[in-house]
């Protein structure tokens, strides 16, 4: 997600920390070789030092960094070697047999590989065997230390640790959902959520209008399971709201969610929003309307705004809904509109049945634009025999 | 006698500040893009796959792949766009008049049909032949009158229906993910209008099903020397300018833009030879003389590998053909220089691509000449052009080296040790004679961006296909 203001400090002071050091080592050395200089190259001096002092330091840097890759590169070899007996182990023990005191022995020496398989385990177990790897997770010491890391710097480690607090049922800390990091605010609403706080849709409900669109995303995907309880308690009032961002996120939830959560006067509330909101909420429309009549009435509405811009996804939203009152409109934007809302209407009158497709074929023989009747026609044709 | 040792005294200064200026500027380029990609680097690869592969909330791409002559690769990489993991994305391939085979290998390997759509932009093209789509699967392809790589991706882009549209090269292939990934700057910030992704080196990897499943360093030095200019132009320079808002360059092989923008600015440059950085120039152009917010990113993380040339020759025409486009596209926008009404675009990302991309290897170059006539006529002593040769190769070693430890510090797509040590030691014996080629190519590139014609051209190379490469 996008780099904070906090971190974009934190760059900007690394680099001028880096580039002082760098100009005082150039300078060093410059004053130093300058003894060596002819006239023909007053420079050189500086052209050489200029060359040697990042040389050294890259020099070094890769050395280490090579050295590095070498430890890493064994302890990978030997995670593959150990994780098999780490498996077998985990599985007995978490099973209700097994050796724990070896498992507590191999959370000691190879501490890395047993949290990543511990970690695989919690997110594929349930029932009884979640139980007892909680317990587990506590007895070794695991939980400990995601608590500890939900406070690292490091958003993969930060991550991991909510993610498991959350499986393992641990209390989430609520200063973490107004963390200035997106993706920490949004992982913790996550972590809350799956450990079964009783006020976490609630809370996490409260913080989502304030995310970007992918933390929209990725907080509705959690939130599904609570949709009904949201429907019932928040979203009408959410979608009333004054503050066009909080409505905008109602109804993000609800196209994110794609369930039939029927929403008392909803399409009432959606036609006194602005013309972005509205157009928002049409796909939604045959999800939360109670019913089709009052859904049917804001997409002839819509049909007939005086922008263009909302017809297309009006056309889509009454083939939707099936609404074939509609195709007498459809076949005046087919006719006379640009090509997107006119494409849109031939595929609208696709969808109607029967009717609509003797309408689109008449297009093609005597209509003034027969290339988008074809077009939808055709697409209906393969998609049919597909 | 005295004033010709003046001037080439005042030259060899003037060689020796631009070193300093370019030295110093490398070196702050590489560590903002060092600190960057570590500050972004858990982030960006913390991507949630099944939210958003399944979520509604999630825009449609276009995937536009122009493709001429590409019968050797069509099918395995159309169908690795194809099996990209993203909710809703079509895959509009536009057969750019090849002579061979690539048309009919697409109808016959897709089971395509011919099909009425019509295009919904009016972008200018040479001539639409038919379109044909496939039955079963969201791929269309437009066979088209040859007219050049831009016109190709003016087409697609005439019958592309979505918010965003992905131009792609048809003989690369894209990471399974790549497009998850590189739709996030859109979904964070509604003002994205343009993301690059990076472009890696396929050579010496190992290709399986239209997928990059082993990385490795390739075998020969000259493609080896190649992945170290990638690593280094991606993963210092475009990290770095992409987090001072002064990106000015999306490679072509891989890039995503918003729609609407891309039609307002009247879609790809004709007669370009780098439509990509003409684009994005043009992008922010545009964006800054209306006063819009807009960004223009560059995201490490997507990767899109392509296969780059194996023999001298080939990287000759291409580079020539990339230094002789970026001037053209420099002249063409030349008012955005040093122009305060373009911010730090115009202040510092125009006169970075003018002072060290494009008049760098002149400068370069110059300063080799003036040694080696200086040690013939006799006013450089043997030490000194010792020096200034050392000097320069320690520099280019520094750079060259930086760059693929930043891969290592940061990505750290190379898994074994030994292909760290190789690309290392290429690193430093990419000094010895390739990088003064390199220099001459581009020097000669921009000789011909001052003196030739354009015209229409697609920027083909030979290529091998994703046959197992691995050895």
């Amino acid at each position: 997600m996008k780099t904070s203001a906090s971190s974009r400090v934190r760059v900007w002071i690394s680099i001028a920390l880096m580039v002082a050091a760098y100009v005082a080592a150039v300078y060093w050395v410059c004053r130093e070789s300058r003894a060596a200089a002819e006239p023909a190259a007053r420079l050189l001096p500086l052209a050489t030092s200029l060359a040697v002092v990042p040389c050294v330091l890259v020099i070094l840097l890769a050395i280490g960094s090579l050295i590095a890759k070498s430890f890493r590169y064994i302890a990978r070899v030997r995670a593959v070697r150990i994780s098999p007996e780490i498996r077998v182990t985990l599985a007995d023990v978490a099973a209700g047999g097994g050796d724990r005191e070896h498992l507590r022995e191999l959370a000691r020496q190879h501490p890395r590989p047993v949290e990543i398989i511990f970690t695989e385990f919690l997110a594929s177990f349930g029932g009884q065997i979640n139980a007892e790897l909680r317990i587990l997770a506590v007895e070794l010491g695991l939980a400990e230390r995601w608590r500890k890391e939900t406070r690292s710097r490091n958003f993969l480690v930060q991550k991991t640790a909510l993610a498991n607090l959350g499986r393992i049922g641990d209390p989430i800390d609520p200063r973490l959902l107004h963390h200035p990091q997106e993706q920490t605010r949004v992982e913790a609403g996550c972590a809350l959520l799956s450990s079964g706080s009783a006020d976490a849709p609630a809370q996490v409900f409260k913080m989502f209008p304030e995310q970007s669109q992918l933390g929209r995303i990725l907080l509705a995907d959690s939130l599904r399971p609570f949709a009904t309880e949201i429907c019932g308690r928040f979203l009408a009032d959410g979608i009333r709201s004054a503050d066009p961002r909080r409505a905008k996120a109602s109804l993000d939830l609800l196209r994110a969610w794609e369930r039939w959560v029927p929403i008392e006067g909803f399409s009432q509330m959606v036609a006194e929003l602005d013309i972005d909101l509205r157009l928002a909420a049409l796909p939604t429309l045959r999800y939360a309307s109670t019913t089709g009549q009052e859904a049917a009435q804001e997409v002839f509405a819509l049909l007939q705004f005086p922008e263009e811009r909302a017809h297309a996804a009006a056309a889509k939203a009454a083939s939707d809904l099936g609404l074939s009152a509609s195709i007498p409109l459809l076949l005046n934007q087919l006719r006379t509109e640009g090509p997107v809302p006119a494409l849109a209407a031939a595929k609208a009158l696709v969808e109607m049945g029967s009717q609509g497709q003797d309408l689109l074929e008449n297009e093609i023989l005597s209509g003034p634009r027969p290339h988008y009747a074809l077009q939808a026609l055709e697409q209906s044709l393969v998609a049919g025999r597909g | 006698m005295s004033s010709f040792y003046h001037v080439i005294n005042v030259i060899l200064d003037v060689i020796i500040v631009y070193a300093f200026v370019s030295n110093f500027n490398y070196f702050v380029l590489m560590s903002l893009g060092f600190f960057v990609l570590r500050a972004q680097r858990s982030t960006e690869g913390s991507v949630e796959r099944d939210p958003l592969f399944k979520s509604r909330l999630m825009p449609p791409i276009s995937i536009l792949a122009p493709a001429h002559n590409e019968a050797l690769s069509i099918a395995q990489s159309t169908r690795s766009m194809l099996q990209l993991e993203y909710p809703d994305h079509e895959v509009i391939v536009v057969n750019d008049g090849s002579d061979d085979r690539t048309l009919q290998i697409l109808i016959e390997e897709f089971h395509l049909y011919k099909s009425a759509r019509q295009p919904l932009h009016n972008l200018a093209t040479a001539a639409v032949c038919a379109v044909y789509e496939s039955q079963n699967l969201k791929l269309l392809v437009i066979d088209k009158a040859s007219g050049g790589k831009s016109d190709s991706l003016n087409a697609g882009l005439n019958y592309a229906g979505t918010p965003l549209i992905a131009a792609v090269d048809a003989d690369s292939l894209l990471e399974s993910n790549s497009l998850l990934l590189v739709v996030r700057p859109f979904l964070e910030d509604e003002s994205t209008i343009a993301v690059g992704g990076i472009i890696r080196v396929v050579n010496g990897c190992t290709v399986e099903h239209g997928a990059v499943t082993k990385v490795g360093a390739p075998p020969s030095l000259l493609t080896k020397f190649q992945v170290i200019e990638y690593l280094r132009a991606f993963l210092g320079g475009r990290v770095a300018l992409s987090y001072m808002d002064s990106l000015l360059l999306i490679s072509g092989a891989f890039g995503l833009f918003r729609c609407d923008r891309l039609i307002e600015a009247g879609g790809f440059e004709l007669n370009s030879l780098a439509e990509d950085l003409e684009l994005v120039m043009r992008l922010h152009r545009i964006s800054r003389e209306r006063k819009r917010t807009y960004k223009i990113v560059f995201v490490p993380t997507p990767v899109c590998w392509t296969e780059v040339p194996d023999s001298w020759k080939s990287l000759a025409i291409q580079r020539k053909r990339w230094q002789r486009g970026g001037a053209e596209a420099m002249w063409k926008h030349r008012r955005m220089l040093f122009n305060p009404k373009f911010g730090v675009v115009g202040c510092f990302g125009m006169p970075y691509l003018l002072f060290l991309e494009i008049l760098g290897p002149t400068i370069e170059v110059t300063g080799y000449v003036i040694t080696i006539l200086g040690l013939l006529m006799g006013f450089i002593s043997m030490t000194t052009a010792l020096l200034f040769f050392i000097g320069s190769v320690l520099f280019g070693t520094m750079i060259s080296v930086s760059a693929v430890l930043l891969e290592e510090f940061t990505t750290r797509r190379y898994a074994h040790p030994f292909d760290l040590a190789s690309l290392i030691w290429a690193a430093v014996l990419e000094n010895f004679g390739y990088r003064q080629t390199n220099a001459l190519w581009r020097l000669i590139g921009v000789f011909q961006a001052l003196h030739t014609k354009k015209k229409k051209v697609w920027g083909k190379l030979t290529r091998r296909g994703f046959a197992p490469q691995a050895t």
